[in-house]
């Protein structure tokens, strides 16, 4: 089964990621002056360390499965 | 104190090389433009506040010719075939001399690349230094963390034991749900509709000379995009200096100059000017070279105390292997399992 929202949320992310300064085109330079942009990078930076530790926690446990038999 | 002593030592160790090799450089220089080309790329006018925090680059970059070097010791044992990888990587770990050393700082130089690239591209975003006229420095920058984690990943699975084998099988299945061409990425990786030995060969080839090759020419248009229009630094550098600031030294206020001179020559692609520059040599310089060397020492420790694992040779039957991601794709991981209602 294809997990299609992942698919869909990364290539969306890349294309953010690619396009960011067309995207992002307010003339401030200070983080207050460019809220959105940088609400966008604390989302993503706080899900990227969630979900890591969220698997982090998971593959721990498989560790145990694949100890040397 | 301390800098000014190591600035000083560097300028008379540099006079000195200069005197012995003057007459060498004197008739090089009169075939090519070696003053020209120094005067641009070591006396490049570069923003002084915040200095410490412009230097990931450097690191990057000496990460990525450590790389190289300890990927050239590697090639000459590893053997890229389906029954041999696993064990000329176990020959390279236990019987060469020093080979658990140069494999560790290549799988520890790969771990600190991603997240220093990580760091780089959070530092540019934070700074708001992806703005016009940096737009293609920015997006060449995506170009290459894509390239390095591809990198990493590939370099994962040509270990070619039970991680490696089903890194590929997991990598070759996600290639092949892009949308459009997916099919062909999965069937052109694999080298048919399954795994097989052609496989490790073609991901190989991905890892050791195609990845390497796209990495290096896109980071010196990258670099070189960066000397073109100026180091960027980040706000801090385009406001007015706090009070109490002490003013500029000699060699600040000609920094500044000549930055400005920059800009108001038309064919010159620079156009920010700070309220504060130096040179980029001496001064940035031996802020990169600490940073880098820093960050060498700690991939030495990582490479010198923790050992880099070799699993059980490749199983495809196995029924009782649970197959992890990579440390940089276990957030992919995560939320693949998430969007399937598992997670």
């Amino acid at each position: 089964m294809i997990p299609a929202g992942n698919v869909g949320a990364d290539t969306l992310m890349i294309l953010l990621l690619y396009f960011l300064p067309f995207i992002d085109r307010s003339p401030g330079l200070r983080p207050y002056q460019r809220p959105m942009a940088i609400a966008f990078m604390f989302i993503v930076v706080f899900s990227v360390l969630v979900l890591a530790l969220l698997a982090a926690s998971r593959v721990y446990s498989y560790s145990f499965i694949n100890s040397p038999r | 104190m301390i800098f000014g002593t190591v600035v000083e030592a560097t300028e008379s160790t540099v006079d000195l090389i200069g005197r012995e090799l003057e007459p060498v450089y004197n008739w090089l220089d009169q075939r090519l433009p070696l003053t020209r080309t120094k005067e641009r790329l070591l006396f490049d006018p570069v923003p002084e506040r915040g200095g410490w925090w412009y230097t990931f680059g450097a690191a990057i970059y000496t990460l990525l010719i450590i790389q190289f070097i300890t990927g050239i010791f590697l090639l000459m044992y590893y053997v890229p075939s389906w029954n041999e990888a696993r064990v000329s990587i176990l020959y390279i770990q236990n019987e060469v001399f020093l080979g658990w050393l140069v494999r560790g700082l290549h799988y520890w130089g790969q771990v600190a690349l991603v997240l220093l690239v990580g760091i780089h591209m959070l530092r540019t975003f934070f700074s708001g230094a992806y703005k016009a006229p940096r737009e293609l420095t920015w997006m060449l920058g995506v170009t290459l963390l894509i390239l390095m984690v591809a990198t990493a990943f590939t370099g994962g699975c040509i270990r070619w034991d039970q991680s490696g084998y089903f890194d590929v099988v997991v990598g070759t299945t996600i290639a092949g749900w892009t949308p459009i061409i997916g099919p062909f990425l999965a069937k052109l990786w694999r080298g048919g509709d399954v795994i097989t030995p052609l496989t490790l060969t073609r991901t190989f080839t991905f890892h050791v000379w195609l990845l390497p090759a796209l990495l290096f020419i896109i980071a010196t248009i990258h670099v070189g995009l960066v000397i073109l229009q100026g180091q960027f630094g980040s706000w801090i550098n385009y406001e007015p200096e706090p009070p109490g600031t002490p003013p500029p030294n000699e060699d600040e206020r000609a920094a500044l100059e000549k930055v400005k001179r920059e800009v108001l020559d038309p064919r010159s692609r620079k156009v920010n000017v700070p309220s504060r520059a130096t040179w980029f040599f001496p001064y940035h310089v031996f802020k990169e070279g600490v940073v880098s060397m820093v960050v060498f020492v700690g991939v030495f420790i990582a490479a010198f105390f923790f050992q880099v694992p070799v699993e059980e040779p490749v199983d495809p039957t196995t029924t009782t292997y649970a197959p992890t991601s990579m440390w940089f794709f276990l957030f992919e991981d995560q939320c693949s399992l998430s969007s399937l209602g598992h997670g």
